[in-house]
């Protein structure tokens, strides 16, 4: 067998607290398409993130042709020629197509950038890619599709040998998709080596002639696309011996309905999500990064506009039909990022904690514009010792807090106000073990006393262990619901698309 | 692919050159009201009084496509002319000499302005609102706020004429010029309107941002320093008022001409030219058709309100939507 064009031998890197890679090894050849697939946090990203130059590994090489070549900037891979498309777009709007390629490093002639250059050797390469831009059209005016393919032009100015493309396709229409794949597929032809990372499998087993697995950062499996089927690719994402487990949970008694949520939409966004919740149940919503989960609780509370569709939630013995700008009143949201979208971070826990309660912590008329301290701390009291949160004082300050304490401030700051509905997008993101499982049995009580509660996580093993019933979400739609049996290789295969074909 | 992509929008087409037409309007209504209007004469006069601050906006437009600002460019030009005229009048040193040291030192007080706020992180805003304050009191306190007059030799260069055309217009013209060439045709200018469009993606895009931004500052500070010489020639004396509120009728030069308080949007030739007559046509209108005096500061400020509102719904057009697969109007589309 010929040496392969590229390979990376022995790669590790850990970050403070995480083990990203340990030992990968990887092999591409030119002319092929090699699928890069893992679940979220596989260590996709970092690996590819070395061989672009991103982030030095700990330990390992590369070799390309055969020789172990050093790459510990953008600049030294893109000399040995590796181009990197990334999964955002990084356009300047403002600007012509050509400036936007070139923007880094102009050539010049006589004193002046040489635009006659720019704009020839634009077209030459767009033009590879099948477009015939006019170079000197702005971003602005351009579909996403389109500013695709001047992001993989930018990537193919400098002749590349080897091309990683993330995720490529999570902002394309399917036609543009189409056109990405005959241009990748043209690529190949050419004999350049393309690293194609995806969560989707569909697309793997459209595009890609090799697949490589990662899980928890180590090589999980790979070989000829052709040999596997999806429930193959998927078994070897999650791990063999996990397939059939089922994680230890209480199971909720759900009650009547509480929420109904009918055809809302937002253009581009999420498409027709449509589901009830019942008072008493956790509902996991699941799905990839970017399928449109957090999209779809920040439209339920109205932090994003919806273009149509109704929320409904039971009021004495109806539902009635809600405004998106009334819904917050009755859901309690819990965002994702709890220190940039949750937390007043130099204020202090008391603050923090009344801070969505204050128009029932006011003193007696006619003083009700004045907020009573004294209740705001009895009442902050009960929720801390509830919950137990860890604190020196009522007024230490929130930014001093560890996270997992921080988020139990804004939990028990919608208990307070005691919603019958909760939103939690990723309620356990960055905590520790015994952290995250307070979380967890916070949400179980929390259904106990009747709320319903609708859960996003990334960690499928999270989402198992609080829902009773599943939503799976992909490219902006629930495709699928699951009760509380469904195993975790059906949630997976479901959200990567690998349900879809036939096996 | 996109329908929009072809029709024709009245929208665009205001924006694009809304302000070609704001001056259009402008020049009829005045020609109609005040007969003498429409003349060379006029012309003239309104080019001349607009000739310092089209340099000084010109540098100005740089820190402003970074999406920054810089309002001590009134002051900047005032304490190197201050500076520049006491070094002739008092010290006698050679013009040539003083002429340099303006320029040094104008590019000095933008390299503090651009400390200040590329380096510093202070609030542009804020940090050149106090350096518009310093800067002016040094320069009052240098001149005992008194005001310094340049001497007869130099003086006439102010309302010299090539042919009927004063050669500050001339001079201000080719700074424009190579301004515009700077924005449109260097890395730097390029770069500038890249920052202006996106901070981070400008700097995953491998741009240095703060070495451009502070260049910027730079820039702006030199061009303050260029524009004062203009204004001090043409008054033939260096007063405590000399450059005051420039900074606001630079910058509603610029918003006038299509230059975004947003970043990353507008150009040198035509854009500031165009923004700069607008505006010098509306005062020199004013004074034709013999308004109050009062009555300028009124209309500046109303048309400074306009064209940032213009700016600002300029910049609301297009929400960023991510497309995907299933949406309706795409499947219809491909239909």
């Amino acid at each position: 067998m010929t040496i392969p064009y590229l390979k990376m031998d022995g790669i590790a890197k850990s970050f403070p607290g995480v083990q990203a890679l340990k030992n990968v090894t990887f092999e591409a050849s030119q002319g092929e398409i090699l699928a890069l697939v893992g679940a979220n946090g596989a260590g996709k990203s970092t690996l590819m993130n070395v061989l672009g130059g991103n982030i030095e590994p700990n330990s390992g090489k590369i070799y390309i042709n055969g020789k172990e070549v050093r790459i510990s900037s953008p600049s030294d891979a893109a000399a040995n020629g590796i181009a990197f498309v990334h999964q955002e777009m990084a356009m300047l709007p403002t600007m012509s197509i050509a400036d936007t390629m070139y923007i880094s490093s102009f050539p010049y002639k006589h004193g002046l950038i040489d635009y006659k250059t720019i704009y020839q050797r634009c077209r030459v390469v767009l033009k590879r890619l099948g477009c015939n831009f006019d170079p000197r059209e702005r971003i602005r005016n351009i579909s996403p599709g389109d500013q695709q393919m001047v992001e993989i032009g930018r990537a193919l100015l400098h002749d590349p040998q080897i091309i990683i493309f993330d995720e490529p396709t999570s902002s394309l229409t399917s036609r543009e998709k189409e056109h990405l794949f005959e241009v990748i597929r043209t690529l190949k032809q050419e004999g350049s080596v393309i690293i194609y990372i995806s969560h989707f499998l569909d697309e793997v087993f459209s595009l890609c002639d090799r697949v490589m697995v990662l899980r928890n950062g180590e090589t999980a499996g790979g070989g000829l696309v052709s040999e596997y089927t999806n429930r193959d690719i998927v078994k070897m994402m999650i791990g063999e011996k996990e397939i059939d487990t089922y994680y230890e949970r209480s199971e909720h008694r759900a009650g009547e309905e509480i929420m109904r949520v009918k055809g809302i939409y937002r253009s581009g966004v999420i498409n027709d999500i449509s589901f009830s919740l019942r008072k008493g149940e956790v509902v996991g919503l699941w799905g990839q990064l970017g399928s449109g989960r957090t999209e779809v609780a920040r439209a339920l509370v109205g932090l994003d506009p919806i273009d149509g569709g109704t929320i409904s939630i039971k009021m004495g013995d109806q539902m009635m039909p809600v405004k998106q700008s009334e819904t917050k009143k009755y859901i309690g949201m819990i965002t994702e990022n709890r220190r940039e979208e949750g937390l007043l971070l130099p204020m202090s826990v008391c603050n923090n904690m009344s801070l969505a309660n204050l128009t029932n912590l006011t003193k007696k008329k006619p003083f009700s514009s004045v907020i009573d301290s004294k209740l705001e701390n009895s009442e902050t009291d009960k929720y801390v010792k509830r919950m137990d949160i860890k604190i020196s004082s009522q007024a230490q300050r929130v930014e001093t807090l560890s996270g997992g304490n921080q988020q139990k401030v804004i939990i028990g700051r919608w208990l307070q106000k005691n919603p019958p509905i909760y939103i939690m997008d990723e309620p356990t993101r960055g905590l520790d073990v015994g952290a995250k499982a307070d979380i967890r049995r916070i949400i179980s009580d929390l259904a106990e006393q009747g709320a319903g509660i609708l859960v996003i996580s990334s960690e499928i093993e999270e989402i198992m262990s609080v829902s009773d019933r599943y939503l799976v979400m992909k490219r902006g739609s629930i495709v699928a619901e699951f009760g509380s049996n469904a195993s975790k290789e059906d949630l997976v295969a479901t959200a990567t698309g690998a349900a879809s074909k036939k096996e | 692919m996109t329908k929009k992509q072809h029709n024709f929008s009245l929208r665009d087409f205001l924006f694009t050159y809304g302000f070609l037409l704001v001056l259009l309007l402008v020049i009829v209504y005045f020609s109609v009201t005040a007969p003498s209007f429409f003349s060379m004469n006029a012309a003239m006069s309104i080019l001349h009084t607009a000739a310092p601050l089209l340099i000084i906006a010109s540098g100005l437009a740089f820190v402003i496509m970074t999406k920054r600002i810089d309002i001590s460019v009134g002051s900047i030009a005032y304490l190197s002319a201050a500076i520049g005229a006491l070094m002739i009048s008092r010290m006698g040193l050679p013009i040539p000499l003083a002429v340099v040291s303006m320029l040094v030192l104008s590019c000095l007080m933008g390299v503090l302005n651009g400390f200040f706020v590329v380096i510093l992180n202070v609030n542009p805003m804020i940090a050149t609102f106090g350096t518009q304050l310093a800067f002016r009191g040094i320069g009052l306190l240098l001149t005992n706020s008194m005001v310094v007059s340049l001497p007869r030799s130099i003086r006439f260069l102010g309302n010299k004429k090539v042919g009927p055309i004063y050669i500050d217009i001339l001079f201000s013209l080719f700074i424009l010029l190579i301004m515009m060439l700077i924005h449109s045709r260097t890395q730097f200018g390029r770069q500038v309107v890249a920052i202006g469009n996106d901070i981070s993606i400008a700097e995953k895009l491998g741009i240095k941002e703060k070495r451009i931004s502070f260049f910027a500052y730079v820039v702006c500070g030199l061009m303050a320093g260029i524009g004062a010489i203009i204004m001090s020639l043409q008054v033939g004396s260096v007063t405590p008022t000399s450059g005051t509120s420039y900074e606001f009728t630079a910058i509603a030069m610029l918003v006038i001409g299509g230059v975004s308080l947003y970043g990353g949007e507008g150009t040198i030739l035509p854009g500031v030219l165009i923004g700069g007559i607008t505006l010098a046509v509306i005062e020199t209108g004013l004074n034709y058709i013999g308004a109050s005096v009062y009555v300028y500061s009124f209309v500046r400020g109303g048309v400074i309100f306009v064209s940032m509102f213009a700016d600002s719904l300029k910049t609301q057009v297009k929400p960023k939507v991510k497309i995907m697969e299933d949406e309706p109007t795409t499947v219809s589309n491909a239909q």
